[in-house]
């Protein structure tokens, strides 16, 4: 099957614990679900629906470190400003302390090839994590995935149901979706990180499990086995993978 | 009819739904009962509002906490109407922070994590009804504070379930240092096991404080690290003990957090490949020396004072051995040559034992059983590789015995310079195919390619650890030769010196 394939590269990038927001703001080591949805609809310039649109990736930081920054804590106000305008806002400056990523590079599987010119010409700046975490992609293309009983993971994210498959990696409740339409409502998930290469041949397989993985084999192989790629939803089952024929 | 509360995935109301589990006797969150519910409220209303917790918890939930503000106090007023008020006030608050689940008031909201109906009642002054802020829940922002909530709405909506539940989590955590540790597993279980096990120790030094007049509540003698692996060990060799394994390994995420006037967040992670290394270490195969290596690695007593005066026995604060745990896959050689091979640190100060490790005095440690465990379930190493790695050890051991004796077992021991190792590898396996008469080589262009090499043309940047590895298994089949050729282990300053900067 054809799928779109976005390289990205930065030079910093975060991605926040959404709960955690006072002092110091951890980032997780993997874009969350929900941050690669708001990428994707500003790239595209609209909210797209989530329904069966997917994606997977591998993300890689070459190092990481902490950064000290200034939060405007803003509260509702009223009265007005000196000038006579209402005045909605007030709020005082906070240093936080930020886990930041260094160099991040995503690269991004969409199955949705026919989107390949928005992502040549994006609407709106390209970023990855922060507003300032400016980024550009390096490599857009169309490319031939193809289904293989022997792939490799690392670096990228699983379902969460993989746990019980796979040897290694942490599990974390990430923010999968975020419905704009409906108030911004958050829906979490929880998914296993995977950093560390993990090879089929090392993972516990069940007898109702596929046994066949999409791999990319336009990217590096690890002992000629190609890189494996899971396509997460952002609505329905949480380990729903489409069929992506 | 079991309750609608389940596995939330969030670490506060998780641990907090896992502490009432503890204090009730229940293994499951959806066992949990509105009698459950009522003996965790009767602990908290009775215990919240005096020392040692009255103050101690505004280190999870400030000193704005309806239990802790200081209006609300009816001890510090000796008018009968003042006291009277704040009392009232207390109980104001108090019912909306640890009874609004037995209500049946009409919610506005949704709650965010367990999906029931948020709360009905305020919480605070500020929030809108049902919504917890920095107060209710740790490190979020204040009750005003508009940032990084959704739509710019202040604080979260959340169940009253789940409010009774962030109420309850600091007694599952431990008190070390100045802050608070939450144990987070995917498996509720294992969560409850541990909130159980804080649990225990704070209800007895919440206990024995109220006794003596004490207003402080004495923190674990444990750093945090230490602390958790230790916490996990007891609970898995009980579980060892009851003869009953998990299916699957856990991942567990700890949250070292503290929510007063300077507030800090640590996460630390053991992910699958450490548990399921750790479980794996309390089966009876390796028990027994993971033990051993776990006692040689705990921080020693202080040395007697400067004028010869034996100071205070003191627990030791740090397991070394626990605390690297932490730094794994990433400095898995390290961790290999020192807990595994026994090299020593001499540059370590004199009360950390990695200074007096001995490869020749601790010989009867250096096991490849555990070393192999260890490579496939922490480094993930491959079957095949692992078994050419043994084979290497194997072929090398019996090389030495006969043909290279100690100065080879000395130079192989020691080498640190790549282009020096790869000559010395060249020149055995000469030697070594001579020896067999030609019959056998050392390895073959594969084993060679799949231990050492990146690719055809260069050799692994770990190919240290590879050495250490192979040494790990001539180490153990030569333990009877190295009885009678002690010296052929370099000394602890050799291999000291021989260690690269």
């Amino acid at each position: 099957m054809q799928a779109l394939k976005i390289v990205l590269e930065g030079v910093t990038t975060s991605f926040r614990y959404p709960h955690f927001m006072l002092g110091v703001q951890p980032s997780f080591p993997l874009p969350p679900p929900a941050t690669i949805y708001g990428h994707v609809c500003s790239a595209l310039g609209d909210w797209v629906e989530p329904e069966g649109l997917a994606f997977a990736y591998h993300f890689t930081a070459a190092g990481e470190g902490e950064d000290l920054e200034h939060i405007h804590v803003l509260s509702a106000a009223s009265g007005k400003l000196p000038g006579g305008e209402r005045k909605a806002l007030e709020g005082n400056v906070n240093p936080f302390r930020r886990r930041i990523l260094l160099f991040p590079q995503l690269t991004l599987y969409l199955n949705r090839p026919d989107w390949i010119d928005a992502f040549r010409a994006p609407r709106y700046p390209v970023i990855l994590g922060r507003s300032q975490d400016l980024a550009g992609y390096t490599r857009i293309e169309v490319v031939d995935l193809k289904q293989t009983e022997h792939v490799y993971f690392e670096h990228t994210l699983l379902p969460y149901t993989m746990a019980t498959q796979i040897p290694a990696g942490i599990v974390t409740l990430m923010p999968r979706w975020i419905d704009y339409r409906n108030r911004r409502r958050p829906v979490f998930a929880r998914y296993l990180i995977v950093q560390q290469r993990v090879t089929t041949a090392q993972m516990l397989r069940f007898d109702d499990q596929t046994s066949l993985y999409w791999s990319d084999p336009t990217a590096p192989s690890a002992g000629g086995v190609p890189l494996g790629l899971w396509f997460h939803t952002f609505v329905g089952a949480n380990d729903e993978a489409l069929a992506m024929a | 009819m079991p309750n609608p509360i389940a596995y939330t995935g969030h670490p506060f109301i998780d641990v907090g739904f896992a502490t009432m589990c503890a204090l009730t006797c229940k293994r499951r969150f959806a066992d949990l009962t509105a009698d459950d519910f009522q003996k965790v409220v009767d602990y908290i209303e009775t215990n919240y509002v005096r020392q040692p917790l009255r103050s101690f918890l505004t280190v999870a939930f400030t000193s704005n906490a309806w239990f802790a503000q200081s209006a609300f106090n009816p001890d510090r007023f000796d008018d009968p109407n003042k006291k009277n008020e704040a009392q009232q006030k207390r109980t104001y608050w108090a019912d909306r922070h640890l009874r609004q689940w037995a209500q049946a008031a009409e919610s506005l909201e949704t709650c965010l994590f367990t999906g029931l109906p948020a709360a009905a009642l305020e919480l605070s002054g500020k929030l809108q009804p049902g919504r917890v802020g920095r107060a209710q829940m740790p490190l979020l922002q204040g009750d005003d504070s508009i940032n990084f909530f959704t739509n710019g709405d202040p604080g979260l909506p959340m169940a009253p379930e789940a409010i009774l539940a962030l109420q309850a989590m600091p007694l599952g955590c431990a008190k070390v240092g100045g802050g608070l540790l939450a144990v987070h597993c995917d498996d509720e279980a294992l969560t409850i096991e541990f909130a159980g096990q804080f649990l225990q120790r704070n209800l007895a030094d919440v206990t024995k404080a109220q006794a003596a007049g004490e207003e402080k509540l004495p923190g674990s003698p444990r750093s945090l690290k230490t602390l958790l692996i230790e916490t996990l060990n007891a609970i898995q060799t009980r579980q060892a003990q009851e003869e009953w394994r998990r299916q699957h390994r856990p991942a567990i995420t700890a949250y070292y957090f503290n929510n007063s006037q300077s507030p800090s967040l640590e996460i630390y992670y053991l992910p699958l490949q450490i548990t399921g290394f750790l479980s794996a270490v309390h089966t009876p195969t390796y028990r027994a020396l993971w033990n051993e290596l776990v006692a040689r690695s705990w921080q020693r007593p202080a040395a007697a004072g400067k004028r010869g005066k034996a100071t205070e026995p003191t627990e030791p604060r740090f397991n070394y051995l626990f605390e690297d745990l932490f730094t794994l896959p990433a400095q898995a050689a390290r961790f290999v040559r020192t807990y595994f091979l026994r090299i020593p640190d001499l540059r370590r100060p004199a009360d950390d034992p990695r200074r007096a490790y001995s490869p020749r005095r601790e010989v009867d440690l250096v096991s490849w059983t555990l070393v192999e465990l260890f490579v496939q379930e922490v480094m993930l190493m491959t079957d095949d590789r692992v078994a050419k790695l043994k084979e290497l050890g194997d072929k090398l051991a019996d090389y030495t015995r006969a043909q290279g004796g100690k100065r080879f077992f000395r130079q192989f021991f020691t080498v640190q310079r790549t282009d020096h190792f790869l000559s010395l590898l060249n020149k055995t396996n000469i030697d070594y195919t001579r020896y067999k008469g030609g019959a056998e080589t050392l390895f073959d262009l594969d084993s060679f390619l799949t231990l050492f090499m990146e690719g055809e043309e260069v050799l692994r940047s770990d190919w240290r650890l590879i050495r250490d590895l192979v040494l790990i298994r001539m180490v153990e089949q030569l333990r009877d030769w190295i009885a009678n050729n002690a010296d052929a282990v370099p000394s602890e300053e050799e291999v000291t010196i021989a260690e690269p900067a």
